[in-house]
């Protein structure tokens, strides 16, 4: 990988508590890769073998659905996606397709599970990024559940429930938090 | 107050403590709070602000929240083994859940947040583990809520509706549900598209 890689992985959020030394454990676990517009990065019930971070273009990550796809979140460069089935090894829940010429950080499954396993210090720092992602995720994710439990009845249809925008690949899908997030997006 | 001598090896049998060594054992000992609960007797309330996680060494915890009807709903009981507390932990904003000593009381263990932000930066293998535990079961949570919350949105029935929107907030809440229990109910695939066109 080039310097200008490793200069952009200092402000990648995911690697914020990587000290500059451990870098180098890093670029061990990541594999540059280039998508095309419109090809597709992973299905739907794929087996999880990396998370991504985006290092140029756009992803949207979706739902598979009879007639059309349902889009769940778009991400952009320096975000993170794909990060569950990374942590837990279950398969894909949604999938994921780059709407632009993409060009990707992979962070391997394998790499990252040998490096856990060990307790090395790379792996304690990835650990803390993704507990602060999961955490903001869980909140968001209580906070939707407190609209439909604690309101009593819901006074509107559902729709995809859908995450905040640091947020990554997404379960499950909702309709008026749809809406906000992507006017959010496009802000 | 300290953790007292007669249950030190219970405590230490857990999990997250049961692989360090000597050395690391007394370091730990010495950092960790205990605290006993009478039943009923609240460890914290939901909205408290909140920087401590608690691993349940004896008896059990309840986990309720209040609905607007001004009932507290239990979402699940925590026994002993049970971490709980692992988000405010993490990101310490306030209680989303209020917690209480279940029918026999409870024993837990205290993690504070400065002890584990020192022990953070000292790489302990014990907040290794922590963190590590903590990470899985939360990836955990939020996949099995966000399936039980999908349903939910996508159902038209009020009544599928409540009891998926609580199921979703029990699994948050740390309550194990099987697999199986999580499949339990399926919404109608065409309700559920139905609702996603609604939402385009």
């Amino acid at each position: 990988m080039t310097a200008t890689s490793y200069d952009f992985l200092n402000d990648i959020p995911l690697f914020k508590d990587v000290p500059q030394s451990q870098m180098i454990d890093v670029l061990r676990m990541l594999r540059p890769t280039t998508f095309n517009a419109g090809e597709l990065i992973f299905r739907q019930g794929d087996e999880g073998r990396a998370a991504f971070v985006i290092q140029s273009g756009a992803v949207e990550i979706f739902l598979n659905s009879t007639s059309e796809a349902i889009v769940l979140a778009r991400f952009q460069a320096g975000e993170l996606f794909g990060e569950l089935a990374l942590i837990d090894g279950s398969p894909r829940s949604a999938g994921a397709r780059a709407m632009t010429r993409c060009e990707i950080l992979c962070l391997e499954k394998r790499e990252f599970d040998f490096l856990r396993a060990q307790h090395q210090p790379v792996a304690f720092h990835l650990l803390r990024s993704f507990s602060d992602e999961l955490c903001a995720r869980i909140r968001d994710t209580n906070d939707q559940i407190d609209q439909l439990l604690v309101r009593g009845k819901s006074d509107q249809r559902g729709g995809p429930v859908v995450t905040s925008a640091r947020v990554t690949q997404q379960d499950v899908p909702s309709s008026n938090l749809f809406k906000r997030w992507i006017s959010k997006l496009s802000k | 107050m300290a953790i007292p001598n007669n249950i030190h090896s219970h405590v230490m049998s857990h999990p997250l403590l049961s692989s360090l060594t000597k050395a690391e054992t007394s370091i730990i000992l010495n950092q960790l709070h205990y605290q006993v609960l009478e039943p009923e007797e609240y460890l914290f309330r939901e909205g408290d602000s909140g920087g401590q996680c608690y691993l349940i060494v004896m008896g059990s915890i309840t986990v309720s929240k209040r609905l607007e009807t001004g009932i507290d709903q239990t979402l699940t009981t925590l026994a002993s083994g049970e971490l709980l507390g692992q988000i405010a932990l993490i990101d310490h904003k306030p209680r989303s859940a209020t917690c209480r000593g279940g029918s026999r009381g409870a024993g837990v263990v205290l993690l504070d947040s400065t002890t584990f932000e020192s022990l953070y930066s000292a790489q302990s293998p014990f907040a290794f583990k922590v963190l590590d535990h903590i990470v899985s079961d939360l990836a955990k949570r939020l996949r099995n809520a966000n399936q039980q919350l999908s349903k939910a949105k996508g159902t038209s029935s009020d009544a599928l509706r409540q009891s998926l929107s609580l199921k979703a907030a029990q699994v948050i809440a740390g309550h194990r549900y099987t697999d199986e229990e999580l499949d339990s109910i399926e919404v109608v695939k065409t309700d559920f598209e139905e609702s996603l066109k609604y939402s385009r």
